[in-house]
């Protein structure tokens, strides 16, 4: 996800506006906040959801709910991206656990996430709470890592997680089990 | 080697739940607010993530019908107790924002309804049955006297890992309750309805104060 606007800063204050005045109703600020981040978003839904019209139905659904819940957004020390990507990966995830995409099926259109060196302005702009998070993530190890990075991103439960890595589920438990409890209490100590 | 540490507040936030154990951590959201707060630490640090997802475009038009009036219905929510500490704010919004101008619309697909057996989870009451309409999007529950003398038993749908209340069961009578469109959303195939015990008025904040004594997955009728 690349900003949306050149400059990270202007990009938050102006969604944080949008969603201000899309929870009065604005409609003019609902097409707004769309053309600005519904690329971002979508890219999630794509990504998980694996079907160009699954995924825009689950977008549709998306910015309803961003319609219905704007008012309730509390400009918080998160970015205000998060909140709206948090709702595109749990409507998405929701999908797939109705309607099931099966994970061997081949990625029609959706991007990868680069497992290699991440885009160095984006790790600048990491903010100190992400940088730790990442910082953390490289201490698992890489079995571990790489089992919660791929069921993180495509929206994956254990049993498609271990098709996917062809390991038995109980061993895939055990990893995901072991890196998050090291993940959490590595947070928490930095 | 030593058993796995229980980690199921960030196997819920990541998603790799599914069937009766994602049911099961919902449950749990409901009646341990420690468990959900743990949840929540989750889901904002791994949101944190999601900037490493490539963008796609989307088609331009996709949001036209979002907001148009028809959709307006939800404007007449009613205050739900989990709404009464916004209540002065949302009123201010209720009386700024235009009318709405049209009846819901009649062009509903022909969905089925949805329906929930609500049990105590050591069977100790008889499961008290709902029925959703999903046109209207009411939900209908049977009578139920599983509220003691003095408290109110309280309906909740659980989704995402949030409760959301739906509003308060009348005792040993068949309850109609009108659900808000923003709340119809989470009235779907996997959410879980769960009746706790609240205070008569129903619970002073967002999440059940008392104890949830029946809980039960939406299926499809």
């Amino acid at each position: 996800m690349t900003h949306p606007l050149p400059d990270p800063y202007d990009a938050r204050v102006a969604i944080c506006e949008l969603l201000q005045r899309v929870g009065v109703a604005d409609r003019v600020a609902l097409g707004d906040l769309y053309r600005l981040t519904s690329s971002a978003l979508f890219g999630i839904c794509l990504r998980i959801c694996r079907e160009r019209s699954a995924a825009e139905d689950v977008l549709h659904e998306v910015f309803q709910l961003i319609w219905k819940r704007a008012d309730s957004f509390v400009p918080t020390a998160a970015h205000p991206m998060s909140w709206l990507g948090t709702i595109a990966r749990n409507r998405s995830i929701d999908w797939v656990r109705s309607y099931g995409a099966r994970p061997t099926r081949p990625l029609e259109e959706a991007g990868q996430v680069a497992d290699g060196d991440p885009d160095q302005l984006a790790v600048m702009e990491r903010s100190e709470q992400a940088q730790r998070l990442y910082d953390c993530l490289d201490q698992l190890e890489p079995q571990q890592r790489d089992a919660l990075r791929t069921a993180f991103f495509d929206g994956l439960t254990y049993a498609q997680l271990a098709e996917v890595k062809g390991i038995p589920e109980p061993t895939v438990r055990s990893w995901a089990r072991r890196g998050l409890h090291r993940l959490r209490g590595c947070v928490d100590d930095r | 080697m030593t058993a796995d540490p229980d980690m199921l507040a960030a196997e819920l936030a990541m998603g790799l739940l599914e069937g009766e154990e994602r049911a099961t951590a919902l449950r749990r959201t409901l009646s341990d607010p420690a468990f959900a707060r743990e949840v929540e630490w989750w889901r904002t640090h791994l949101a944190e993530l999601l900037v490493e997802y490539p963008h796609a475009t989307p088609p331009a038009d996709l949001i036209a019908s979002i907001g148009a009036p028809v959709a307006r219905r939800w404007f007449h929510r009613p205050l739900y107790p989990v709404a009464l500490a916004a209540a002065a704010a949302a009123a201010v919004f209720v009386v700024s924002r235009p009318g709405p101008v049209a009846p819901p619309p009649v062009t509903a697909p022909a969905t089925v309804g949805l329906i929930a057996a609500l049990a105590a989870p050591d069977g100790s009451a008889a499961p008290v049955a709902a029925v959703i309409d999903r046109a209207s999007g009411d939900i209908r529950i049977a009578g139920t006297d599983i509220a003691p003398a003095g408290k109110v038993a309280e309906l909740w749908v659980i989704h995402d890992g949030t409760p959301r209340a739906l509003g308060l069961l009348t005792r040993n009578a068949a309850t109609r309750l009108a659900v808000p469109a923003a709340e119809r959303v989470a009235l779907k195939p996997g959410s879980v309805l769960a009746i706790s015990i609240e205070p008569i008025g129903g619970s002073p904040q967002s999440t059940p104060t008392g104890p949830v004594v029946a809980t039960g997955p939406l299926v499809e009728a």
